[in-house]
């Protein structure tokens, strides 16, 4: 089959596309850890460091990520602090993610009726297994759709990364598009390359999702559950 | 931090409140026209006939699976001018803006219809309400009012991502900061106070649509409550 795109064309559009894979999974990676700390200091923490978990959250998700980008990029620049292009754009990017993954994941732990906590504490279980054998996992089954979702918007939104001159994907299309003026091909290939890095995702939760409610799984799975409880 | 801080900030207000001013215009009408255009297609992804539902289909999902930025500039620098349109950076924006948000709304509509209950829908029927009228008079409005969060948090998302159209060269509120710490070199303060100006609206906004539902829920439980009593 022949190509539209030359040798180095299509060299370059690899080379943006392992940009992105790798800057979105790193900051994917952060993102989750972060939710996973805002929503712990949001349930268990002290009246102030909910307080301050609760601006983090607010104060992210009611910008804008090219506002927080620039921040982080031009606004640290200017007052003498210099980070590479690369780690401001996965700063901002976790930060942003990780707001709306903290509302996730705390939602997800207050969703469980407060029966649950009363069976475990009631058959015995301390706080710790209480969490992590009876509340974790039905948090994680309600929670995964929304966080797979926001995870697929993290590696739509790297696409922003471009303009604090991060030369991932979309900055091959861009300046194929708009200095070759060449703006058709190089757009239907940056979509498919976009489409098929979401869709790989998608289909990735699916997965995940399928598993947690398999039969196999514990939770759904009332046998396999005592059968861990009881040691 | 110089002296002329204040100074320099109070002389960037009224252009950075200019952007505001566009960036308000842009949303409020990509809004508009994003449901004028997504009520239809949702409604034809739920409920079409098979032929009408694959195209709508496939435009909703390959909308949703690109980048914005990717759409936006696609249609500015690919789209327009294979048409034969020398596109104005607004119109091309607005355009992009719009088509985006139809495909959002379409499938948040989408599932609100999904969420209607099969008695809601057989009450509509049996009163002798014809397709149109149930759609109008039933089917819509719960469909709304049961995705209304959704639809708030699709509007200050909107809200958000018209910063992108900076990037095509409209002078709203990021571009207009953009203009202003090219020439005095002040970025790191004028990025907050951008930063501000857009917290204060959506976190404004959201708070306020918050209470608005929480009343008018409120209102209709305790009416709810006392028919039954």
């Amino acid at each position: 089959m022949e190509s539209f795109f030359s040798a180095a064309v299509q060299e370059a559009f690899l080379q943006g596309l392992c940009t992105t894979v790798w800057l979105s999974s790193l900051s994917g990676i952060l993102a989750l850890l972060l939710g996973l700390l805002g929503a712990f200091c949001k349930l268990f923490g002290p009246k102030w460091l909910k307080g301050v978990a609760g601006l983090y959250v607010e104060g992210f998700r009611n910008t804008p990520l090219l506002i927080q980008l620039y921040l982080f990029y031009r606004g640290l620049q200017s007052m003498g602090v210099t980070l590479s292009p690369e780690a401001c754009g996965v700063l901002a990017l976790s930060l942003y993610t990780g707001a709306y993954l903290t509302e996730i994941f705390r939602a997800a732990v207050q969703a469980i009726p407060q029966q649950q906590t009363d069976a475990a504490l009631a058959l015995g279980l301390n706080t710790l297994q209480t969490y992590g054998l009876v509340l974790l996992p039905q948090a994680i089954r309600w929670a995964l759709p929304p966080i797979g979702n926001q995870l697929i918007s993290l590696t739509k939104n790297s696409s922003l990364l471009a303009f604090i001159t991060v030369s991932d994907l979309f900055l091959v299309i861009y300046k194929g598009a708009v200095d070759e003026f060449k703006p058709v091909p190089y757009f239907i290939e940056g979509a498919l390359l976009y489409m098929a890095l979401t869709l790989t995702l998608s289909t990735g939760i699916h997965g995940v999702e399928r598993w947690l409610f398999s039969p196999k799984h514990p939770t759904t799975n009332p046998k396999a559950a005592r059968l861990e409880v009881q040691p | 931090m110089s002296s002329a801080m204040p100074h320099l900030l109070l002389e960037a207000l009224p252009m950075l409140l200019q952007g505001l001013g566009v960036t308000l215009g842009l949303a409020l009408s990509a809004l508009l026209g994003g449901l004028l255009l997504g009520i239809p297609l949702g409604i034809a992804r739920h409920e079409g006939p098979r032929w009408l539902r694959l195209p709508v289909s496939l435009y909703v999902e390959s909308i949703r699976s690109v980048p914005l930025i990717l759409f936006l500039v696609f249609i500015h620098y690919g789209l327009l001018p294979l048409l034969g349109y020398r596109p104005n950076f607004m119109v091309s924006s607005l355009l992009a803006f719009i088509l985006f948000e139809a495909a959002y709304l379409a499938e948040i509509i989408r599932g609100g219809l999904r969420a209607i209950r099969p008695t809601e829908r057989d009450a509509a029927k049996s009163l002798g309400l014809s397709w149109r009228q149930q759609m109008q008079y039933v089917c819509l409005p719960l469909a709304v009012r049961r995705t209304l969060p959704t639809l708030v948090g699709q509007g200050i998302s909107l809200l958000k991502d018209t910063s992108l159209a900076s990037i095509v060269g409209v002078i709203e509120l990021t571009r207009a900061g953009e203009i202003i710490y090219e020439q005095t070199f002040q970025d790191f303060e004028i990025l907050c106070l951008q930063g501000l100006i857009y917290f204060l609206l959506c976190y404004g906004l959201s708070q306020a649509c918050k209470r608005w539902e929480n009343n008018t829920f409120q209102q209709e439980n305790t009416l709810l409550q006392s028919s039954q009593a």
